[in-house]
């Protein structure tokens, strides 16, 4: 389990990290949303012991991460721009890391080097983006550790590596303790995978749930009125967000399916319609709130 | 923890990425080796010189600065390529998210280092002596230079390669970090060092450059404290040095324990800024600026001609100004720093001016220094220039001689200032002279001061000293110098110069006659009396001498030291005519003159005229007044009139000859009253 206390961080003036406090259960997936500048790679560089927190700690299974190998031997880090030793080849990357990581699986490195077509022995500077993503990730799923830190890992890779990937992570999870924490701004990637999701915004969490509770607590409803009702809406029902044409209202509130038929009935409204919200629905919606709204950069 | 076994891995395997670096140092490394073995073969080929081989090939194995500056690169690039990837963030990322603790981390990379200098090190000094085995000439000597030669190149690596890495910590970015190393190297040694004397010659009439400052500074820096470790003078000795090499290991432990201490608390998120920890920078702003701006104030006064001090002024300002906004453009890599901190910037400048200002104003009363006769153990009296001092020592003038002279030097002291501004504001020589004073303290310390005197309190204070033995003995290196160290000796007298081969024995008493003779010149025959004739010596420096009195690289190896020679020398004159059979004549008196010609320069203009005389009698009524050769300027007092240019014709054995001769005020107006020049 990671536990994040009343994290901060500052770079110089700039605040990066205010204040968090979050919990992450082990064997969950756990995505990292947040606008851009938000603090996502901050904090996960703070959780692999890369940065140090400014104010408060990081805990992962009862240790503090910063400059504790203990700890670090359960993690592994996938920067958005690995790093790799000019003139290595994948396997002696491979050989590297295993120096590091004890629990290091070359069989399996070199099956899943086969499997997604990679060469071992060839020089990796020779390899597209795409590949040396690949190959990160390939070696933080050899390093066999508890933690996987992924940093905007998805990006640059195809499709069909997505897949392939995302399916590898969820097999990892089933067959030992592995919990991966993906940083991401791809909110479609996260959605089909993730078990649990913390927003950031601003350096701080604006809200930490399980994806169930937070698509089922979020909703889309459109509803028309009869002409001479007067219906205080916001007196019933927590609006994140509300526009009316006509007579057509919709709105976007976080209630859950039952609670807002069992209020709908109360209004007998001519008509409504309840519709579950994308997670990009519901992170624009969050960051609206807070005034993150895409009128504000247009107008 | 990592287990040993795998920290041995881990050790491996960062060298293992490490291709590149190992292959250039041991390029450089078979490059010396190459140059070691071609400068043996030179050795060995020159027959004629083969009993000198055994010392010249013991003495390659001693420490020197050819693989000094090995030691330096090697350093330097080898702390470069290890913490460079502080400075990038995907490398920062690789390294500090490996389950490696920080200090271990640190422990890899410098061992690594280290053992990628030392091994080749140890291979080349093994190489070195199986050569010299080869050639018959390895020894205990050998063995022994060796092997302080590896403890010196592995001190200059250490102190070097640390410095390097911490500059490479302490910045965000490898050419500030390589920037940083400079100024860590050059910030005592150049910066500081020469602070106080670029102020003081500046701002202080008396100030006295002996050339012998505060060596404490050359101990702040690793470049100075590798130079002094491997410089020497005379064949490296490792008491001479072992001072040095104590220094040094302080360094590197002081260094191994800051390095650590910044490399465990240096933010990783600092990867591509200027500097790694920024609540330092005003304090580093504040060191560069303060020296960047004095000295920028004192070059503007120099430059200017006009020695405007207001320039000095104006010199810290934009000093000030550009120092500070270039060290935050640096800080911030944006041009608009330059106008930021302005509070701290002047704070720094205001800082500079009261250094100025101290100096300026003379708050410490340096040129008006005076001591007082009961603190005094001697006075030592220098003519400008007379650093060709090749005797043992110089005491000084004592008792009441000194106390004499102490009243005239507070007449000079008084009138300084004035006489320099006057002399400055005039052009050619005017009868004031440089002369640089030792007061040697009863305490121990010695004071040195320059003073520019008038001709009057010149005879005044020569009056005083001339005529005593310490004087001369402080002056005249013949005294109490070896002679040894003469090498030849030029004698001039009316219509010859020529080289006299001496015994060493007549050498000696030659030496001898002239000390007799010189002991009893008094000052009013030095100032009325022109000399006939001189004897120049040649001679080499005692160099243990010089290097304890800090002269060594101001001072050529060979020089020359002019002995006059007066009429009343009868002891040297019997020496030099009865036993070395000199045909020495005292005076132009027995030569021919046939014709005399007298040339100046035209008032306010850069065309000569002249007045030749062929006037037999007139010629010898005045022969025996002038003097053969150029000019002589016997102890600066200039006894001869110089206003006009003489040339003698005179009748040799071999025919005609024109020589430059001189002479005395009084017979020179006789010439020009001959005729007219034209």
């Amino acid at each position: 389990m990671i536990e994040i206390k009343n994290v901060s961080k500052s770079f110089e003036k700039i605040e990066a990290v205010k204040d968090i406090d979050l919990t992450i259960r082990s064997q969950n997936i756990f995505g990292m949303l947040g606008t851009n500048g938000a603090g996502k790679s901050t904090l996960l560089r703070m959780m692999a012991g890369i940065l140090r927190p400014g104010q408060g700690e990081i805990v992962i299974d009862g240790q503090n991460v910063w400059d504790n190998p203990e700890v670090k031997k359960r993690c592994f880090y996938i920067s958005d721009d690995q790093y790799f030793f000019p003139n290595a080849t994948a396997k002696d990357m491979a050989t590297f890391y295993g120096r590091n990581y004890a629990k290091f699986d070359y069989a399996r490195f070199d099956e899943l080097l086969d499997k997604f077509g990679l060469e071992g022995t060839r020089k990796i500077q020779t390899f597209s983006k795409g590949m040396k993503k690949q190959l990160s990730i390939l070696i933080g799923l050899c390093a066999n550790v508890s933690y996987l830190f992924c940093d905007e890992t998805f990006d640059g890779l195809d499709p069909v590596m997505r897949q392939g990937i995302k399916s590898i992570l969820v097999k990892e999870i089933d067959e030992r303790e592995l919990t991966p924490i993906i940083a991401s701004h791809n909110l479609r990637e996260l959605e089909d995978i993730c078990d649990h999701i913390g927003l950031l915004h601003k350096g701080g969490v604006l809200l930490s749930k399980e994806l169930g509770d937070l698509k089922c607590n979020m909703h889309k409803m459109q509803c028309v009125f009869p002409e001479d009702s007067k219906v205080s809406l916001y007196k019933l029902f927590h609006i994140l967000k509300l526009t009316q044409k006509g007579r057509l209202i919709t709105m976007t509130v976080r209630e859950n399916e039952e609670d807002i038929a069992g209020k709908m009935e109360q209004l007998d409204p001519v008509y409504y319609e309840v519709l579950p919200l994308s997670l990009e629905e519901i992170f624009i919606s969050e960051t609206e709130v807070v005034g993150y709204d895409i009128k504000n950069l247009i107008y | 923890m990592t287990s040993k076994i795998s920290f041995i891995n881990l050790r491996r395997e960062h060298i293992k990425h490490r291709i590149g670096m190992i292959l250039v140092t041991f390029f450089f490394f078979f490059l010396y080796m190459l140059t070691f073995l071609i400068v043996v073969q030179n050795i060995c080929s020159e027959k004629d010189y083969a009993y000198k081989n055994l010392d010249r090939i013991t003495d390659l194995s001693r420490p020197e600065t050819g693989m000094g500056f090995l030691a330096v690169g090697a350093a330097v690039l080898l702390a470069i390529s290890s913490f460079r990837y502080l400075h990038s963030k995907t490398e920062i990322d690789f390294y500090h998210s490996l389950p490696i603790k920080r200090r271990r981390l640190l422990y890899l990379m410098i061992t690594n280092d280290f053992v990628l200098f030392v091994f080749p090190l140890v291979l080349v000094s093994l190489f070195k002596c199986i050569v010299a085995a080869a050639v018959g000439y390895f020894g205990g000597e050998f063995f022994v230079n060796t092997m302080w030669s590896i403890l010196c190149y592995i001190a200059v690596f250490a102190v070097i390669y640390l410095t390097m890495s911490l500059a490479m910590i302490m910045t965000g970015n490898t050419f500030i970090g390589i920037l940083g190393f400079c100024v860590f190297a050059g910030y005592s040694p150049i910066m500081l060092y020469w602070l106080y004397p670029s102020l003081a010659s500046t701002f202080f009439a008396t100030f006295c450059d002996t050339g012998k400052r505060s060596e404490i500074f050359k101990y702040f820096s690793p470049a100075s404290l590798s130079d002094m470790l491997l410089t020497s003078y005379d064949g490296w000795n490792w008491k001479e040095h072992i001072g040095h090499l104590a220094v040094i290991a302080v360094w590197v432990a002081v260094l191994l324990v800051i390095n650590y201490l910044l490399f465990e608390r240096r933010p990783s998120e600092m990867a591509g800024r200027a500097m790694a920890f920024p609540a330092w920078n005003p304090i580093i702003r504040f060191l560069l600026v303060i020296p960047g701006a004095v000295y920028v104030g004192l070059a503007l006064y120099t430059v200017s001609f006009t020695s405007f001090k207001p320039w000095i002024i104006a010199g810290i300002i934009i000093g000030g100004f550009f120092s500070h906004g270039v060290i935050e453009c640096i800080y911030r890599f944006d041009v608009r720093g330059l106008w930021s901190n302005k509070r701290q910037m002047l704070a720094a400048m205001a800082v500079s001016f009261v250094i100025v200002g101290f100096f300026w104003a003379d708050l410490g009363g340096y040129d008006q220094y005076l001591p007082k006769a009961e603190e005094l153990a001697s006075i030592g009296l220098e003519k400008s220039g007379g650093d060709s001092f090749w005797g043992k020592e110089r005491n000084g003038v004592s008792g009441e001689a000194m106390e004499e002279e102490l009243k005239v030097l507070e007449k000079i002291v008084s009138e300084n200032n004035k006489n320099k501004a006057y002399n400055n504001s005039l052009d050619g020589y005017k009868g004031f002279e440089y002369y640089t004073v030792r007061y040697k303290l009863k305490n121990g310390n010695e004071v040195r001061r320059q003073y520019l005197t008038s001709a009057k309190l010149r005879d005044e204070l020569m009056e005083k000293v001339f005529d005593t033995m310490e004087y001369k003995k402080d002056t005249y290196s013949l005294y109490t110098a070896d002679w040894a160290l003469v090498t030849d000796i030029k004698l001039t007298y009316p219509a010859s110069m020529q080289t006299l081969d001496l015994t060493k024995e007549q050498r000696a008493g030659l030496f001898r006659s002239y000390l007799e003779d010189h002991s009893t010149l008094d000052y009013d025959t030095v100032r009325s009396t022109l000399p006939f004739g001189q004897i120049m010596i040649m001679h080499n420096y005692d160099t243990s001498a010089l290097m304890e009195d800090n002269r060594y690289q101001n001072i050529a190896m060979e020089e020359s030291d002019a002995y006059y020679l007066y009429p009343s020398f009868k002891k040297t004159i019997k020496y030099l005519k009865e036993e070395l059979k000199v045909d020495l004549n005292t005076s132009m008196k027995d030569i021919q003159v046939t014709h005399l010609e007298a040339s100046r320069y035209k008032e306010d203009s850069d065309t000569m005229e002249s007045l030749d005389i062929y006037d037999e009698e007139f010629i010898n009524s005045i022969k025996d007044r002038l003097c053969y050769g150029e000019e002589m300027w016997p102890d600066g007092i200039d006894v001869a009139d110089t206003s006009v240019d003489l040339t003698a014709t005179i009748l040799t054995d071999t025919g005609e000859e024109t020589c430059a001769v001189y002479t005395d005020s009084e017979t020179l107006e006789k010439i020009k009253n001959k005729g007219t020049f034209e």
